[in-house]
């Protein structure tokens, strides 16, 4: 199944339905909308019977490799056709309504492509040409979203001399240039430096915040999600594994600590976490309910940040120093981690 | 960073309409193709034909007034092509043959260096066409906007055929245009109106074919130059082989062994032979088909089999080429 009905379980007292329409949503029809949608590659399925619907905003799209994004987001776009299920894309129907789609949509290739032998405005201009604006008005337009994208001079360089970074950004003034309703990024600050990113990033929560676009963000990289994104939706095996709005999933769970440990020399192959490990077994011999997570910090249930002596005694008793100690709450790296082992583990 | 940044502004304008979109892949293909220095030598090489048909035309036209010419050219008509007949009809009475003439000379045209000068502008051209984007994936740019699979093959085939029209057809025009001009009465457009339509339906022949195997070929591979291996090597291994069958062919018949020595290379040169073995040879069954479309073939139920041909070979072409886009949009 490809829809995540009920609890996860490594969140405690939280249920999560993914029946579902994100928070936010104005418009009368969901953004993106796939309904049992399966895709597969031979014997192999890339998309197992993906259900959800994605409202306006800022959305992001996380999946260790192979989880089946790519394949989704060029599912929605008709450069793959899907062999069971419905999707619909701006309330336009996949793959009647193809042209209106892919003239609403702005697209960001994870893959390194260009048109040979073009200069980047010549680029930018075909691209524009290629959504039906015409020449001149294509023209002025590529100028303007090429300075929106801080690409300065460079733009009259043929594209096959173009850095990694400066491929990225032309592709991301391509994706904009017919000023799309909805973008879709895939990997969009792949090769930018540390200050490009912050400001791709920027950008596009500009576009999201001052001019209304819906924003699909694919991406490995959890802090550009945090940074700029609303809702979330965890993909793993070619399943959802998990939607929610970001705020939801940062909200303190239950009762209870994260504690972040100090780490030491000891750690091997097959037991990369001693220390903590080392607490939560002393933890549990107080009667105290710890629990080693994947990131190797320790969650303590039922105990207030205020109140923890024994957990310091037992941190004490251990020889484990502790870094951090802060109030229940699941990090983005948590629940990912989480969802894609539950995948795994299913899929196993 | 530019002097007046406005930042960010949405777009609103109207659109140009959705089903002229190949017409823009046509024209960047274009633009891009005349950034070759090379093509851009051929293209002005391959007007140089023109201009020796073009002196036929004036001496023939002036044959009619003058007769001294005529056996001169009756001559040169008898080396060139094996057309006795109509060298003599020359030497008599040039007017009566003025349509057979023009198409003659338009077909040369057609037929020898035109044949070789769109081999080689072909070859420049198309190779680059699909495996730049198959090497660069500049297929998922196209392939995300508003543009199907057909209508990107049109724009990429339209380049094709815009170079291919630039050094045959126009300059075939030309020579019309030529021919009236230097004629001593314009009774003559009268008499040779249906030259243009044949122009076009001839020019119709090569373009056709010749862009969508290019393109097959372009679609074949990510590395240019082994599309344009690809493009020669069809044309060369189709004229060998057709050399060697037709050689043998030829050598089998009891008319070439009746002949006397002397006469067996002209026999064996003589272009009215007609063997079975054309159709392996795209330069001679194009060939047949233009000749076919000029008048200048004698019988048309046989030329069937050729025009079945040429159309398999174009349709299989296309499909070749739409099946290798969509296997890559999958993969």
């Amino acid at each position: 199944m490809g829809v995540f009905h009920g609890t996860l379980s490594f969140l405690p007292h939280r249920d999560y339905y993914l029946s579902t329409t994100l928070p936010s949503t104005a418009t009368a029809y969901p953004v993106i909308a796939l309904h049992g949608v399966t895709k597969r590659y031979g014997r192999r399925t890339a998309l197992d019977n993906v259900t959800l619907s994605v409202g306006e905003g800022v959305t992001g799209l996380l999946g260790p490799n192979g989880s089946g994004k790519s394949t989704m987001i060029k599912s929605l776009l008709g450069l793959l056709s899907i062999q069971v299920g419905t999707a619909e894309v701006l309330g336009f129907r996949l793959p009647n309504q193809l042209r209106a789609i892919r003239d609403s949509v702005g697209y960001l290739p994870e893959d390194d492509c260009f048109i040979a032998g073009l200069s980047g405005i010549e680029s930018v201009q075909f691209m524009a040409r290629l959504s039906g604006l015409k020449a001149v008005e294509a023209l002025r337009r590529s100028h303007e979203v090429l300075d929106f994208s801080d690409v300065g001079q460079e733009r009259y360089r043929n594209v096959e001399t173009y850095s990694t970074g400066m491929r990225q950004k032309l592709k991301f003034a391509q994706a904009i240039v017919h000023d799309p309703q909805l973008l879709i990024l895939d990997e969009p600050t792949t090769g930018l430096d540390p200050e490009q990113r912050v400001a791709m990033l920027r950008k596009i929560k500009t576009l999201a915040s001052r001019f209304g676009k819906s924003v699909v963000i694919s991406t490995h990289i959890l802090h550009d999600v945090r940074s700029v994104c609303e809702q979330v939706i965890i993909m793993a095996a070619g399943q959802v594994r998990l939607i929610d709005s970001l705020e939801n999933l940062s909200r303190p769970t239950q009762q209870g600590i994260t504690l972040q440990v100090e780490r030491t020399d000891e750690a091997r192959v097959d037991e990369p976490y001693p220390e903590a490990r080392r607490l939560v077994e002393l933890l549990r011999h107080r009667n105290l309910d710890g629990q080693l997570r994947p990131d190797g910090s320790v969650w303590v249930s039922g105990v207030d940040p205020h109140h923890g002596r024994a957990v310091w005694e037992a941190a004490r008793d251990s020889g484990v120093g502790i870094r951090q100690l802060s109030s229940a709450r699941n990090s983005l790296e948590q629940i990912f981690f989480q969802a894609v082992q539950e995948a795994q583990n299913a899929t196993a | 960073m530019p002097l007046h940044d406005v930042g960010y502004r949405g777009w609103i304008g109207t659109k140009s309409c959705r089903w002229t979109r190949w017409w823009v892949v046509a024209l960047v293909g274009i633009q891009l193709a005349f950034r070759t220095s090379w093509l851009n030598r051929t293209l002005a090489f391959s007007w140089i034909p023109a201009i020796i048909i073009g002196v036929g035309f004036f001496a023939y036209e002036q044959s009619i007034v003058n007769p001294t010419l005529r056996t001169g050219i009756a001559n040169l008509m008898i080396l060139s092509s094996a057309n006795r007949e109509l060298a003599q009809t020359v030497v008599q009475n040039p007017e009566v043959v003025r349509h057979e003439v023009w198409s003659s000379l338009v077909l040369a045209f057609f037929r020898y260096p035109q044949a070789i000068m769109m081999l080689i502008t072909v070859g420049i051209v198309a190779p680059k066409l699909i495996s730049y984007d198959l090497r660069n994936r500049g297929y998922l740019l196209y392939f995300s906007r508003p543009l199907r699979v057909w209508e990107y093959m049109l724009g990429k085939s339209l380049v094709v055929w815009f170079f291919l029209a630039l050094i045959t057809t126009l300059p075939a025009l030309c020579l019309y245009v030529v021919g009236v001009l230097l004629s001593p009465h314009l009774n003559v457009v009268g008499l040779t109106w249906d030259i243009p339509l044949r122009i076009l339906a001839a020019s119709c022949v090569l373009l056709l074919p010749t862009a969508a195997v290019a393109l097959a070929c372009s679609a074949m591979t990510i590395e240019s130059r082994y599309a344009a291996f690809s493009w020669f090597s069809l044309w060369i291994v189709g004229w060998v082989s057709y050399s060697i069958l037709s050689f043998g062919e030829r050598m089998n018949r009891p008319e070439f062994q009746n002949l006397r020595p002397r006469r067996r290379d002209r026999w064996m040169d003589a272009e009215d032979f007609h063997s079975r073995w054309e159709l392996l040879s795209p330069y001679h069954l194009l060939g047949r088909v233009q000749q076919w479309v000029f008048g200048m073939y004698p019988e048309d139920h046989e030329i069937w089999p050729y025009l079945l041909t040429l159309s398999s070979v174009t349709l299989v072409a296309l499909w070749f080429v739409h099946r290798k886009l969509r296997s890559r949009l999958q993969a």
